[in-house]
């Protein structure tokens, strides 16, 4: 419950209730929609490409690619990826 | 180089389609373009598609598809930097920009300074991020210029000793973009940008298959790469060296992009929230296309290009910039090489226009209503807009024709650093006005200062500056240590003022503004809150 309430402030939605005096001291209101933690995934994109140790090495390198090029090109498709499952699980 | 006119008759009637695109596009999605926010916006009428081309030919300009490669070419790893940069980007454009959508539709903002004005109504800070805006984005037009020339260049046109007439091609090809953007506003980059989206990628698609094939694969090209290129150095003891250079010019590149006018207006032509929204999905396949073109630096070293003797005057004339030209034309048929061209010449012209369409609105909007006319017209408003669009285009143009190079990319440079300095104001603002409209102009102006002054260290040089922390160097952006400060003295200026009692502006917009969708837009003032109460029970 706890965690749920941090991972709320992540998200617009949860924030404008909050200013608004929807959501109280104790907890979320049971109707102000579940604050979701669905938005801490957004994080993964900023911790595995802006922590350059992660992956600034040449191996291990696929078909002659050094890990370097490969892995941040991953990372565009798996931040592609993460994106649209916070934007399904958080739309309508 | 020798006229190559297979390619250049390509290029030219591929000119020419767009330019006939161009004038068509008044008439797409009709609307009355002698209001501003039709003519600068496109009455926000576009989809998730048409802003995704939008967008996608907007953001990964020509200078983008040119200096990328180039880097890559001469320095390596470093320039990859342009990966972690698109990659975080897209996440910080899901969760902050649906809300200055859906403020900008409620209240009818074309540009960031109108949300500022409206939120914080202060029009000196408002004054303050529209200049930001405007000052960023010209020597921006300026580069995509630079895209032109070298391609022109690339085809044999040279008229050695001659300015007028080597620069004519750039001057007939920038009256082109300027007669269509005044008579069609943002439809006619909308409409070019799905034909140079479709060029492009076509360039690159080719590009990643057929030249591999001729150089012996992937492994071949990474291993033709001098090995101190390949990854980043590591870091000495006594600092972070590249790796803090590498993440800091990433992550504050992907805070400032979608601060620049350019970007606010392809935003705000988005018919919904949801439209950003879903693009901060989709939009990444342009990473993975900007990631290819970065290859193509790595690409041009391994078909050892800059040794070929026919390219050596050229790329004493344009040094790396002539990588990917050069490996187009060794790589390529004449006819193809045409398609290319053209291609990168097209995805100039598209972020040109909107840039200048987005700095017209800008000085329309936040300096000549806020301040020299405040009772004109929609009429007048419309036309002066469409006026400075052209006096924009027109700086570029001289800008480029006669001043050196060098002097554009200091500026393009410089103006990464002074537009994150709206940040606070624009990004923190959008979720709360608890800081000071007066804090956040000082902030604005200490930001401005330390960033040029951490430019200035390095002779315009570099954007990374070295700090010295007892005996520790850590490189970072520019940009970010000078936000760093920029919030700090926000912050602590603000319950100083309060104390002072220096009033907070009206602020003419409500919490229900942010979060709201577009049929609720036109609802009577007061909706939300009912709405809201009717949730609680």
């Amino acid at each position: 419950m706890h965690l749920k309430y941090r991972a709320s402030y992540f998200s617009p939605k949860v924030w404008d209730e909050l200013h608004r005096g929807k959501i109280m001291a104790n907890g979320p209101h049971p109707a102000a929609g579940r604050p979701s933690v669905w938005w801490l995934l957004l994080l993964l994109p900023f911790i595995a490409t802006l922590w350059v140790p992660f992956y600034n090495s040449i191996e291990p390198s696929w078909a002659g690619i050094p890990f370097f090029y490969w892995y941040q090109f991953l990372w565009i498709l798996l931040g592609a990826i993460i994106t649209a499952v916070v934007y399904f699980a958080t739309e309508g | 180089m020798p006229l190559n006119v297979t390619a250049l008759v390509i290029f030219i009637a591929l000119f020419v389609f767009i330019t006939v695109l161009g004038f068509l596009a008044a008439h797409w999605r009709r609307g009355d373009l002698d209001i501003l926010h039709e003519w600068g916006l496109a009455g926000g009428r576009f989809g998730t598609v048409v802003t995704w081309f939008l967008l996608g030919g907007d953001l990964y300009t020509a200078y983008t598809f040119i200096a990328v490669p180039a880097l890559v070419f001469g320095a390596g790893a470093i320039g990859f930097f342009a990966l972690p940069y698109t990659i975080v980007v897209y996440p910080i454009v899901f969760v902050v920009f649906p809300r200055l959508w859906s403020v900008a539709k409620r209240h009818r903002y074309i540009t960031a300074a109108d949300f500022v004005q409206g939120r914080f109504g202060n029009r000196w800070l408002a004054l303050a991020i529209a200049v930001t805006g405007i000052v960023a984005t010209m020597p921006y037009i300026a580069l995509q210029l630079v895209g032109i020339q070298v391609v022109i260049a690339a085809m044999g046109i040279e008229f050695q000793g001659n300015w007028l007439l080597s620069d004519l091609p750039l001057i007939i090809a920038f009256v082109i973009l300027a007669a269509y953007t005044y008579s069609s506003g943002l439809r006619a980059p909308a409409m070019i940008a799905i034909v140079k989206d479709i060029l492009i990628w076509v360039t690159v698609i080719a590009a990643v298959v057929v030249i591999p094939i001729e150089l012996g694969g992937y492994g071949k090209i990474f291993a033709s790469v001098p090995q101190a290129k390949l990854i980043l150095a590591a870091p000495p003891a006594n600092g972070t060296g590249a790796y803090s250079a590498y993440a800091t010019l990433a992550l504050g590149s992907a805070l400032a992009l979608f601060l620049y006018p350019h970007s606010v207006t392809g935003v705000l032509s988005s018919d919904s929230r949801h439209v950003i929204r879903r693009n901060s999905a989709l939009l990444p396949a342009y990473s993975f296309l900007l990631g290819l073109i970065a290859l193509l630096g790595y690409m041009a070293i391994a078909a050892g290009v800059e040794k070929a003797p026919e390219f050596a005057a050229m790329f004493k004339q344009y040094s790396n910039s002539f990588a990917v030209p050069a490996l187009i034309l060794w790589a390529f048929p004449s006819w193809f090489a045409g398609i290319a061209f053209a291609a990168i010449a097209i995805g100039a012209l598209v972020p040109a226009a909107i840039m200048s369409i987005a700095a017209a609105n800008l000085y329309t909007r936040n300096v000549y209503r806020a301040f020299i006319a405040p009772v004109c017209s929609d009429r007048q408003e419309a036309q002066m807009a469409k006026l400075v669009s052209l006096v924009v285009k027109l700086g570029a143009l001289f800008f480029i024709i006669f001043l050196p190079l060098k002097f554009a990319i200091q500026l393009q440079l410089l103006g990464g650093i002074w537009i994150s300095q709206t940040i606070p104001a624009v990004i923190i603002g959008l979720y709360t006005r608890r800081l000071h409209h007066w804090a956040l102009f000082i902030g604005w102006a200490a930001g401005i200062l330390t960033g040029t002054g951490m430019a200035y260290a390095s002779n315009f040089q570099s954007a990374v500056y070295p700090l010295h922390l007892a005996g520790y160097v850590i490189p970072s952006y520019a940009a970010l240590y000078a936000l760093a400060l920029n919030i700090v003295v926000s912050v602590v200026l603000t319950p100083i003022f309060n104390v002072l009692g220096i009033a907070h502006g009206r602020d003419e917009t409500s919490d229900g503004d942010y979060t709201s969708d577009e049929d609720r837009a036109m609802a009577v003032p007061g909706m939300a809150a009912a709405s809201g109460a009717a949730g609680r029970r």
